[in-house]
């Protein structure tokens, strides 16, 4: 009987599997934090602090949380994971750093270099933003990411064992009941600094030449524990939640300790935070999963149910599934296909092109309501969102082209277009949080539902009919004017361009009605306003060219391909206009990204459109 | 008479001017200055651009060249879609849907231009428990002069706009007469610690210069220097300043009178108090959720109690209130300031675009039922033969 015990022991100490060097973190991927003014999952915060930094979501194959897990708990074995991105070559030299290739680098590799670039953000930051140097700014991005980074080392040290709290006296240690052991961490001594208060209160009648071995190392221990206090404030991450006149306030562990740990909670969930790193550190996984779960379910019961803490498990799965990624790749293998269904005309391969446009679908309006339901808002708040949006709807247009010419057309158009936008899309994801709150004006989703919604869809419109305006002036260098083909070409832009200039105008309208119902104008030239103008213009002029007689077939094909360097202005490049947008090195990126695709566009008609075969 | 009539209608100037080609042409010069006056905005400022491309006739290009303005394009396209409405209504086949569109447009642009001519804008800030039935202009200033005595003043003030120097501004019965000197529309003012100013003055500016115009036209400061006699008074040159916090005072038999330049005022039909401001941002962060003002109205005999928010205006007899901007002191006094808004085309627009949708919509039951009749033709014979 005895002997059966030990071995199905043994046979449970064989199924655990070897113990990792760090454990995985999965389990605190939903904890609550606050930021940017939203409660998100820690593994929102995780990703988001890592495309700040490095602007990729992944370190070296490693996911966000695992890296941002490491830097909290164990810092110095991140230090030399290369993970801040430098834009511009100048500043790593400025750092004497030799950059070579790279873009990114190490905190142990800028470490020396730290009071250079304290110096030079200085006096970057008195010059006045629009006057800034491309390399000014990246200083200042670079200094500012190296502050957080910084602070995120702090943001536990009070868990950790540190030198300043190894005690020397037997007699304090038992005195503040610490087992015995090597070092303690800050939170050890904090927690039971009220048993020094007799010891101190003692000393302070007599003269310090006077006191004992055990008086000095109390009076040593507490001005220790008051500077710690004062020098940790304002210590990011806020993910414990605090009552207080009827608000929900959430701070961070350290704020927490400098408010004195005043509900038993409070207290327990800043020793369950303490437990998990030490099993972290210590590679104690399941340990380490029972304190973060402790931990998770404390703070959850005491957190206001509000609209972050309720969505924190679908962020998690949102992140987790990465639907549009999916989506990408499903648009991608259609658009292949519909291109060999071009060429070959044969009739499985369209409508498995068909098939699979369809099916990408799937993922990428799942993700699009999935976010809408994690903010409560259109799916229109930010750059990022409204490229999607424009991608999707120039995929359900593409569908629609499809169902009526069943020529592949459709497809192609669908598949590119979607794998296209979803790729601009991502260069987006990198400028902050896309799941992020609105300024005041827009808060209304009504208006965002409404103009917005409709002006991208009049956006939609026009890429559409632009991309559908590509395929003709490629199919009109082999086709004569009058082929079928190239008729039903110009009929879906014809179709196309009707759709986005009915929106765009709609949409305009709205913004004016917005804007009278929010500003008291209807109307005031300003650059959002003129680019949808532009936009509206465009496509009146076409048509009336058109209408006229001035234009042919092949001229609204050109013309739909050059209106698509309008809906660019109007999208992106009126942002680009208000100079000092937030988006630091990024934005000139992003200017040189729009030039460059303007310059394709019109390298494009001026390759094709003069080339036309002429009618047989 | 009417056949001379159809007959210059029909003459190929006249017809030229309502043609399709020279809409394409209004339309890509609009599209030229739309584009251009959106690129100058980012050097000069929303009002420049405005003033320099979409309000006005011309646009001088390099200071010689004309080119055609807002104003111009505009109103010869309203010409050009009169003409090619009036065509089609009588000599056409009517197309109800396509009119319909084109008459919501010509409706939209008489709307922009009443706007244009008949619009103000102004604000009106106020702290929190002050009270004010005027509001401000955001860059007109005018002369005003009013009796220092009483609850009430009456006040008479003469607009600045196109004053030369040399123009005189009598201010009946108000036995206060005023020579203009300088005035500059926008300007800076500099106090001497030691000399004391040559001018009159309020607060002691000895020299004033002028300064180009600001980006934003709500910073400029008027200032000037004008010549200023009473009854009582030898003429003397008196210093005013846009931002004088007091106004000059001059003595006039046994009354005081006062005389300020300042953003000129509108009287509005009601009294506005701001009872409370409020402000919410996202949490733990700067950024505003939200803004708004509980203020209370008096008018018409009734006083009540209501907040204006973003997105939210209070209107009242075609004046609206938007909820614009707020200031906060350290020591937690807050002020809020809402745009005062007064067009009578306010609504033009609005059914403009109700017209156009319409249109669209009948032009689309039209473009459907016409589709389907030319299926069914094209269908029934293959029928017959089958």
């Amino acid at each position: 009987m005895r002997r059966v015990g030990w071995m199905l022991v043994a046979i449970g100490l064989a199924l655990i599997p070897a113990r990792a060097q760090t454990p995985s973190v999965e389990s605190m991927a939903g904890l609550p934090v606050l930021e940017g003014g939203r409660i998100m999952p820690l593994d929102s915060f995780a990703r988001l602090k890592l495309l700040q930094f490095s602007g990729k979501s992944t370190l070296e194959g490693e996911p966000a949380l695992a890296w941002l897990a490491r830097l909290l708990f164990v810092p110095e074995t991140v230090e030399a994971s290369r993970v801040f991105l430098i834009n511009h070559p100048e500043v790593p030299e400025a750092l004497g750093i030799n950059p070579g290739d790279r873009r990114r680098f190490s905190f142990a590799e800028l470490h020396t270099g730290l009071h250079k670039i304290h110096q030079m953000a200085v006096a970057a930051y008195e010059i006045a933003d629009d006057d800034r140097s491309p390399v000014e700014k990246e200083i200042l991005r670079l200094y500012h990411n190296l502050q957080q980074y910084a602070e995120l080392v702090q943001a536990f040290q009070f868990t950790i064992d540190h030198r300043d709290f190894q005690i020397g006296s037997d007699e304090v240690n038992q005195m503040l009941g610490l087992p015995p052991a090597d070092g303690y961490s800050f939170l050890d001594v904090f927690l039971r600094a009220s048993r020094m208060s007799d010891t101190l209160s003692r000393i302070e009648a007599k003269d310090s030449a006077d006191w004992t071995e055990a008086e000095r190392e109390v009076f040593r221990l507490s001005s220790l524990l008051f500077q710690w206090s004062r020098h940790h404030r304002a210590l990011p991450i806020p993910m414990i939640p605090l009552h207080g006149h009827g608000n929900e306030d959430w701070v961070s562990p350290w704020d927490i300790l400098a408010m004195g740990l005043a509900t038993p909670e409070l207290r327990q969930e800043v020793s369950l935070l303490q437990d998990a790193v030490r099993h972290y550190r210590a590679g104690r996984q399941l340990e380490f999963d029972l304190a973060v779960h402790s931990f998770e379910r404390s703070v959850l019961k005491r957190a206001h149910p509000g609209r972050g803490i309720r969505h924190l498990g679908m962020e998690l799965n949102y992140n987790r599934l990465d639907l549009f990624y999916r989506a990408k790749i499903i648009y991608g293998l259609a658009f292949l296909l519909g291109l060999i269904g071009i060429m070959t005309e044969w009739k499985g391969v369209r409508w498995a092109a068909v098939g699979l446009t369809a099916l990408a679908v799937v993922p990428h309006a799942v993700g699009m309501v999935w976010r809408m339901m994690i903010m409560g808002r259109p799916p229109m708040t930010n750059l990022y969102a409204t490229f999607v949006f424009v991608a999707f709807v120039v995929v359900l247009l593409g569908l629609i082209v499809e169902w009526f010419q069943r020529n592949n057309l459709g497809s192609v158009m669908a598949g590119f277009s979607g794998l296209a936008l979803l790729m601009i899309a991502d260069r987006f994801s990198t400028q902050g949080d896309t799941l992020g709150v609105v300024v005041a004006v827009l808060d209304s989703n009504f208006w965002l539902a409404t103009h917005v919604v409709t002006i991208t869809i009049g956006y939609a419109g026009c890429v559409a009919a632009g991309v559908a305006g590509h395929v003709y002036l490629l199919q009109a260098l082999f086709k004569p004017e009058g082929h079928p083909a190239l008729r039903s070409t110009s009929k879906a832009i014809y179709g196309l361009l009707a759709f986005g200039l009915i929106f765009s105008f709609l949409g305009t309208m709205l913004g004016g009605v917005w804007a009278d119902q929010s500003w008291g104008r209807f109307w005031g030239w300003d650059p959002k306003e003129n680019g949808a103008l532009l936009i509206v213009l465009w496509c009146a002029v076409l048509f009336h060219a058109r209408l006229g007689g001035m234009i042919g077939p092949r001229g609204m094909a050109a013309g739909s391909v050059l209106g698509v360097i309008i809906v660019i202005f109007a999208w992106l490049g009126v942002n680009l206009l208000g100079v000092g947008l937030h988006s630091y090195g990024f934005t000139s990126g992003l200017a040189l990204g729009m030039w460059i695709s303007i310059g394709i566009e019109v390298l494009f008609v001026a390759l094709t459109a003069p080339f036309a075969r002429r009618a047989a | 008479m009417t056949e001379k009539l159809v007959k210059w209608w029909g003459s190929s100037p006249v017809q030229w001017m309502f043609s399709i080609p020279l809409t394409v042409v209004l339309l890509l010069v609009l599209m030229i200055l739309t584009f251009w006056g959106t690129l100058y905005q980012v050097e000069h400022g929303l009002f420049a651009a405005q003033e320099k491309f979409f309000t006005s006739w011309w646009v001088w290009v390099l200071g010689v060249i004309p080119f055609p303005g807002g104003k111009l394009v505009l109103g010869i396209l309203t010409l050009n879609l009169l003409g090619y409405m009036i065509n089609m209504l009588v000599f056409q086949p009517l197309r109800p849907g396509i009119l319909m569109i084109h008459a919501g447009l010509l409706i939209m642009l008489i709307g922009g231009a009443i706007t244009h001519y008949y619009g103000e804008e102004s604000y009106l800030s106020l702290w929190e428990g002050e009270s004010s039935n005027v509001a401000n202009s955001y860059y007109e200033w005018e002369v005003a002069v009013w009796k220092r005595d009483g609850m009430v003043r009456e006040v008479h003030a003469i607009d600045t706009k196109n004053l030369q120097p040399g123009d005189v501004l009598e201010f009946t019965p108000v036995p206060i007469r005023v020579q203009v000197e300088r005035y500059h529309g926008n300007a800076r003012a500099y106090q001497s610690r030691t000399e004391p100013s040559p001018y009159l003055s309020s607060f002691n500016i000895s020299r004033i210069e002028a300064a180009p115009p600001e980006k934003e036209p709500s910073q400029n400061t008027a200032s000037g220097v004008f010549l200023v006699s009473s009854p009582d008074m030898e003429p003397k040159q008196v210093l005013l300043f846009g931002d004088d916090t007091a106004p000059l005072v001059i003595p006039v038999g046994d009354d005081e009178y006062a005389i300020g330049l300042r953003h000129k005022r509108r009287p509005l039909p009601l009294m506005i108090t701001l009872l409370d401001f409020r402000k919410e941002l996202h949490p733990g962060t700067q950024t505003p959720r939200s803004f708004s003002s509980l203020v209370e109205v008096q008018a018409d005999g009734i006083t009540r109690q209501l907040t204006i928010s973003m997105n939210k205006p209070l209107r009242h007899r075609g004046y609206t209130f938007y909820q614009q901007s707020y200031r906060e002191t350290p020591e937690g006094g807050e002020s809020s300031t809402f745009a005062v808004t007064h067009n009578i085309g306010r609504l033009l627009p609005y059914v403009s675009t109700g017209i156009v949708v319409l249109g669209m919509i009948v032009h689309f039951i039209v473009m459907l039922t016409k589709h389907a009749r030319r299926r069914l033709r094209t269908v029934a014979p293959a029928e017959v033969a089958s």
